[in-house]
């Protein structure tokens, strides 16, 4: 997987006591017609502090065109905004 | 037991990590890169440069010109402070996982007191390579880590051999790996030190080591005395958490992104210097006695003139009649400035005033107004209020320094913002 880091917009439940929960995201480019992609599951979960930055990175898995495909969405609580990480 | 604690080009990997996590395809320093201000702004200074950068004979200090000429296809990235705070800070946690006597010795230096932890973490040297990989694994930079008995001995350890390195030096190690350093490479030994040294032919740390202590007194009084010590791996001075620096000094200072050529222009500066050092002073619950002003022309010649006060203000407006009393008594407006700055010193944290009988405008008065126009500040930003002085726009109404309180417990005993 390669770093791709491009901002997302994430459709999320809150979750008492924990981290928020994806359910669905598309990408921001608006020269392009963006799919909104459902999250089937979340694999992993882990917490990153790369440049001093505290950051949640989701595993998810989605299907796309019959495809299932695995990439990872970052969360990055400070700012609030969610990104496309690895893919 | 002390560790010290040194980012490798700081600046430059802290900037690498960011970018390769936002999806820059290349690692800044794997490539010829440096991190300097803008040269339009007269910022143009090489702050950090990569590796490979270094073998091109980029130096740090050096300005953008001379770097692009040693290296036409140099990458230059502006600096980002509060990227730099926050791994700063991040290390520092870090740190503080091992034992709670750190001192911030600077933004990217940490000394750390092992002493009391020893026991709990077991082998130094196995603990420094922890603590060296858990900041490279959580982190994503690199860091040089020296062990030593004492602060100086763990500092000069740090700058060995780099990066990504522990070393240890000892006391029966001094001989071995410190005496054969240039005395230049001795913590404390400036420029104009080096030149003292070199002219009695000494030329190593060995050397110095070496000298007869009574000779380095005559030569160079305490700080003779000071660095045959540290050049024998002497230091007393304990490991001071930040928290427990007391602060002795605020200054600002700004190079100009033009001349300043008219008295008038020349004021404007100072007074937005002066806004912003008062405001600093007060935040920390400080009023001084004694006020300087620096200036630098274009030809680089360095003025300073300061005024000891008879007494205590906090008054931004009072510190600033001083401060214009303090520029006529040293600029005559023929040569033209590229730098001023202020300082503050001889801070009293009781901030009880003594009334004096040669002050023209009532203190309380004036420090009512500042409180006022402080607060409004701090709750609308520093936009919010300024001084009809500055409604043309040709002067910001605050400027110097990027501070935002963040970097008051950094450093050692006097505190310098604008070395920031």
């Amino acid at each position: 997987m390669k770093i791709i880091s491009d901002p997302i917009d994430v459709l999320n439940i809150g979750q008492v006591g924990g981290k928020p929960k994806p359910l669905r995201w598309k990408r921001r480019k608006e020269d392009e017609i963006n799919q909104v992609i459902k999250i089937d599951s979340i694999v992993d979960i882990r917490d990153e502090n790369k440049a001093g930055i505290p950051s949640h990175i989701y595993v998810c898995e989605s299907s796309i065109d019959d495809r299932k495909i695995r990439y990872e969405i970052k969360l990055t609580p400070s700012t609030s905004q969610w990104e496309l990480y690895r893919y | 037991m002390i560790f010290h604690v040194d980012a490798n080009s700081a600046y430059l990997s802290w900037t690498a990590v960011f970018m390769l996590e936002k999806g820059h395809p290349v690692d800044l320093r794997t490539i010829p890169s440096v991190i300097s201000g803008n040269p339009d702004n007269r910022h143009g200074i090489i702050l950090a440069k990569s590796i490979p950068a270094k073998g091109y004979g980029i130096k740090t200090g050096e300005s953008l010109f001379e770097a692009r000429r040693k290296c036409p296809n140099l990458t230059v990235i502006q600096p980002n402070y509060n990227l730099y705070l926050s791994c700063s800070d991040a290390m520092y946690n870090i740190l503080l996982e091992y034992s709670p006597t750190a001192e911030r010795y600077s933004i990217d230096e940490c000394f750390l007191d092992m002493s009391r932890s020893q026991k709990l973490c077991g082998d130094p040297v196995k603990t420094a390579h922890e603590i060296r990989q858990r900041i490279k694994n959580e982190l994503g930079f690199t860091v040089n880590i020296g062990v030593g008995n004492n602060r100086i001995c763990a500092k000069m350890a740090s700058e060995f051999t780099k990066p990504d390195k522990v070393h240890t030096l000892w006391p029966r190690e001094i001989p071995e790996k410190m005496w054969p350093l240039p005395v230049s490479e001795l913590f404390m030994v400036g420029r104009a030190t080096k030149a003292k040294l070199e002219k009695i032919n000494i030329r190593t740390v060995g050397d110095l080591a070496n000298a007869d202590p009574l000779h380095m007194k005559a030569l160079m009084k305490s700080h003779g005395i000071l660095v045959h010590q540290l050049a024998n791996g002497i230091d007393g001075t304990p490991v001071t958490p930040n928290n427990e620096v007391v602060q002795k000094g605020v200054g600002n200072s700004i190079t100009t992104p033009k001349d300043v050529t008219t008295l008038g222009e020349a004021w404007k500066v100072l007074l937005s210097l002066t806004e912003r050092a008062c405001q600093r002073m007060r935040r920390i619950g400080c009023i001084c006695s004694l006020v300087s002003v620096h200036i630098k022309t274009n030809t680089f010649l360095h003025f300073s003139h300061q005024i000891q006060l008879p007494y205590y203000t906090g008054s931004t407006s009072e510190i600033y009649r001083c401060a214009l009393n303090l520029l006529a008594g040293m600029w005559d407006c023929t040569q033209p400035l590229r730098q001023l700055g202020v300082r503050l010193g001889n801070l009293d944290r009781s901030r009880a005033v003594q009334l004096s009988l040669l002050q023209t405008v009532d203190p309380l008065k004036e420090e009512k107004v500042d409180q006022t126009v402080d607060s409004i500040r701090k709750r609308y930003g520093d936009s919010a209020i300024m001084r009809g002085c500055f409604a043309d726009g040709s002067t910001p109404p605050i400027q110097g320094g990027v501070n935002d309180g963040q970097y008051i417990n950094i450093g050692g005993g006097f505190l310098d913002e604008d070395n920031f």
